[in-house]
């Protein structure tokens, strides 16, 4: 928990003040300093503290608004998938069964089919669909389909607590159900979901990456993580900085959120603590 | 922990200590050829069809100057034509008629002789109505090609068979682009069981009269071809055969390049082509090819701002071709004109240059003044530019995105797959700039002037001229330069064209890429061909040298070249 809270704590500082930091435009190539005796893109130094990359450009300053944009990305997302996969899993767990049971099966029948499509490939296909990528896309695209898993979560979790005795009383007493199931049942998965959610950062970083090595994702010259990933493997054998630089920053925002939300998970449910 | 770790660092960044070298060693130029072995080849590409008819891929290309003679071939020394099948021609002297006498003997793979009127029957079949034949317009200038593509007409009147070994082929109007496109495999006879009509069966036992016949073709795998005993050239080819494998990633086939499993090879990831320049052991090893290709963008002139002569100009001289170069030093080459090095007519004097000055003062004239120190003015709207994916072309469009941003013109990058950027830039009034090239089909040329700038090459869909770019003047000077026979006469005509184009700048042209070439020293006989790639029907391999250095060398147990061997399941 407090290697990962220190590990997003540090991500977050480097996304916000990178930028500054680098003090660059990761985007403008330099052919002066940024390029080595053979015409090679320099290496660390300091005209450029992480060297340059294939189109010369300050690494560093990539790293740095790719850090921004990969995180920006991947928290929009992780909050358009988690209120509609709350919505869906409260809604559908607390209708299950009853008179409105039909609204629950076809919800989550909706959920099977979107479950069984290959995951990139649906996002791949909706990318094409929409044409354009940028940021804006690839957020909506990976919000559109990652609620799944928390909308099932959040639906079994509904269907605990809408039997729990304190919800039972509360509908005897004629609660109408919108304010019963804001007072009585989100407070109660409003824990799962933000264990969700935190690991749900990780996978939606994972997955912009992989968008973006795919080339489906945000246009060049835009820096992403997994833009840089791709950019650097023509040259892998000869520069493996520049693979590793992105990697390295992939791996350990990944391994963060993943830490912080097992952490979470283990605190906001003692009864599951190791 | 650590250690695996380690092992991945080591992975990383520390699997290139050295790079194993030549095996074999150059022997006596004049030493005599021996016969036998089979030549290896690999590409990362897959072959769709080996029918001549219809084929027009690079791979399939080279495959099918192994399978298939021609009347004529182009010389290896990049001028003219060398005789093949046809031992010599005569143009007339009005260029409307053209003999030429074929060399008796010549014998297709079923055992048939080739004669004149299967010759004739095969250029019937490849133009045929029927056929998808991509470049069937390369032809249209022999008399009675357009009743035969109405179907008005049961044959090319044009194409006169008189005897068993005279051809003459005439001409509606003087071509001097006609012994040029029969050099193409596309013209090449084929055995008279392939019949008078397109037969998609055909690609899958292709015969014909070259120096090598099929053998087999698995898809995605291999074609391999087997020496002809019967070729019209006695005792050539020298080879056994030649297998040519197919859809073999570049970093597999420099493992196997390196091993010894291939013999040649020319498709080289950048970093495994540095290093290899770089290597010691190679210095003076392999050739770079002249660069058959040009790449520039386009600049739709029916599209605003592009619209305006003064803009694209600006364009055209806002652009540092070197610093597009330098980020593929070696490979990509500046280039400032629209032919490049290997065709006839290519000028080495400046064409389009960088003038910063001059680039601000023509956006001022068109009327969008930029201010470079405020950043004011210039264009006010931000333009897509479209580029295909997975290409130069995008890291291109990166650098000139910058270049261009510094007269007031703001591009947005949109990489496309290869089928949508076709599908949009050739549609009419729908992308306004974007990355545009030719590869030369034959060393000619008319070949890029008419396709890719003249009026007739502009239609509303699927159009060539991706500039849209339209001017009387230059159709006029292209269809009398296609009518003159004298060649010094012609390529000043195409010089002109060119300077034309150049100063209305529909592309301003940004670089030229050429090919590296390497093979072993024990592949002897090869000199690159500049209208083609991989002209190795004659050269032969020195057994001796291929199998002592295969001996001397040592391999370690988990040498890169026994790992690539066993991961690609190769003998």
């Amino acid at each position: 928990m407090k290697s990962g809270l220190g590990l997003v704590g540090v991500l977050v500082l480097f996304a916000t003040l990178g930028p500054w930091v680098a003090g660059q435009d990761p985007n403008l190539s330099d052919f002066v300093r940024g390029v080595d005796g053979q015409g090679l893109p320099v290496g660390p130094g300091a005209a450029h503290w992480l060297g340059t990359d294939g189109l010369f450009r300050d690494e560093l300053a990539r790293l740095a608004h790719g850090a921004r944009l990969s995180l920006a990305i991947a928290l929009l997302s992780t909050v358009l998938s988690t209120v509609i996969g709350g919505v869906v899993g409260v809604v559908s767990g607390y209708l299950a069964g009853g008179r409105w049971g039909w609204v629950d099966g076809l919800l989550m029948r909706l959920v099977d089919v979107m479950l069984s499509f290959p995951y990139l490939l649906l996002v791949m296909a909706v990318g094409a669909a929409l044409e354009q990528t940028g940021p804006g896309t690839v957020l909506l695209v990976l919000g559109l389909t990652s609620w799944l898993g928390t909308a099932r979560l959040i639906r079994s979790k509904t269907m605990v607590l809408r039997e729990q005795g304190y919800v039972e009383a509360a509908r005897a007493l004629g609660q109408r159900t919108l304010p019963l199931l804001l007072r009585h049942i989100v407070p109660g998965v409003v824990g799962p979901l933000v264990v969700v959610s935190t690991i749900g950062m990780a996978s939606m970083i994972l997955a912009e990456s992989v968008l973006s090595y795919l080339q489906v994702g945000v246009q060049p010259p835009t820096a992403t993580w997994g833009r840089m990933l791709y950019e650097g493997q023509h040259g892998m054998t000869l520069q493996p900085r520049l693979v590793l630089a992105p990697g390295v920053a992939i791996l350990l925002s990944v391994l963060g959120f993943n830490l912080l939300g097992e952490g979470l998970r283990d605190a906001l449910d003692p009864r599951q603590a190791r | 922990m650590r250690r695996s770790l380690l092992a991945a660092l080591v992975l990383l960044g520390g699997c290139d200590a050295a790079l194993p070298g030549p095996i074999g060693r150059a022997g006596d130029p004049a030493a005599p050829p021996r016969r036998g072995g089979w030549l290896r080849l690999a590409s990362y590409t897959n072959v769709r069809t080996l029918d001549p008819a219809v084929a027009f891929d690079e791979i399939a290309n080279a495959i099918e100057h192994f399978l298939f003679a021609k009347l004529l071939d182009f010389s290896p020394d990049g001028e003219g034509f060398v005789p093949d099948l046809a031992e010599r021609w005569h143009v007339s002297d009005d260029g409307l008629r053209i003999t030429f006498h074929l060399r008796r003997g010549a014998r297709f793979h079923d055992g048939d002789e080739v004669q004149a009127r299967d010759i004739k029957r095969s250029l019937e079949r490849a133009l045929h109505p029927d056929t998808p034949c991509p470049i069937s317009s390369f032809y249209e200038r022999i008399a009675g090609y357009q009743d035969y593509v109405q179907r008005k007409a049961s044959d090319i009147a044009g194409l006169k068979v008189e005897g068993d070994y005279t051809l003459v082929v005439e001409l509606s109007e003087p071509d001097a682009t006609m012994l040029s496109v029969l050099a193409l495999p596309t013209a090449a006879p084929v055995c008279r069981s392939a019949g008078a009509r397109y037969d998609r069966d055909f690609s899958a036992r292709p015969c014909g009269a070259g120096p090598f016949r099929f053998q087999s073709w698995e898809p995605g795998r291999h074609v391999r071809v087997e020496r002809f005993d019967a070729y019209h050239e006695p005792g050539r080819p020298y080879l056994d055969g030649i297998e040519y494998a197919l859809g073999v990633p570049t970093f597999t086939q420099r493992f196997k390049f390196e091993g010894g499993q291939l013999d040649y090879m020319r498709e080289f990831g950048e970093a495994d082509l540095a290093r290899y320049l770089a290597s010691p052991a190679w210095r003076g090893l392999g050739s770079w090819d002249l660069g058959r290709a040009v790449h520039a963008l386009f600049l739709n002139n029916e599209i605003p701002p592009f619209d305006q002569r003064q803009v694209r100009q600006a364009v055209a001289a806002a652009i540092r071709r070197d610093q597009i170069a330098a980020v593929r030093p070696g490979s990509v080459r500046p280039a400032s004109r629209i032919l490049p090095p290997a065709i006839p007519g290519h000028n080495t004097a400046p064409g389009q240059r960088y003038d910063l000055d001059r680039a601000l003062a023509l956006m001022r004239e068109a009327g969008y003044p930029y201010d470079p120190a405020t950043g004011k003015g210039g264009y006010p709207h931000e333009i897509p530019y479209v580029a295909v994916n997975d290409s130069f072309d995008v890291e291109a469009a990166q650098i000139l995105q910058q270049h261009l941003a510094r007269i007031g013109l703001r591009i947005r990058i949109r990489a496309q797959g290869w089928p949508a950027y076709l599908a949009e830039t050739s549609r009419r009034r729908t992308v306004a700039i974007g990355s545009d090239g030719w590869a030369a089909d034959f060393p000619d040329p008319s070949n890029f002037f008419e396709p890719l700038f003249a009026s007739r090459a502009i239609s509303e869909e699927e159009s060539q001229n991706r500039a849209f770019y339209r001017n009387p003047t230059l159709d006029a000077l292209l269809v009398s330069a296609r009518k003159e026979t004298d060649p010094a006469r012609r390529l000043d005509l195409y010089r002109k064209a060119e300077d034309m184009v150049l100063d209305d700048a529909p592309w301003a042209v940004l670089y030229t890429k050429r090919w590296f070439e390497l093979w072993h020293p024990y592949v002897r006989n090869y000199r690159p061909n500049p209208a083609r790639s991989e002209a190795l029907s004659f050269a032969w391999i020195d057994p001796d040298a291929r199998a002592a250095a295969r001996a001397q060398r040592w391999a370690p147990p988990l040498s890169r070249g026994r790992i690539a061997r066993w991961v690609s399941g190769g003998r």
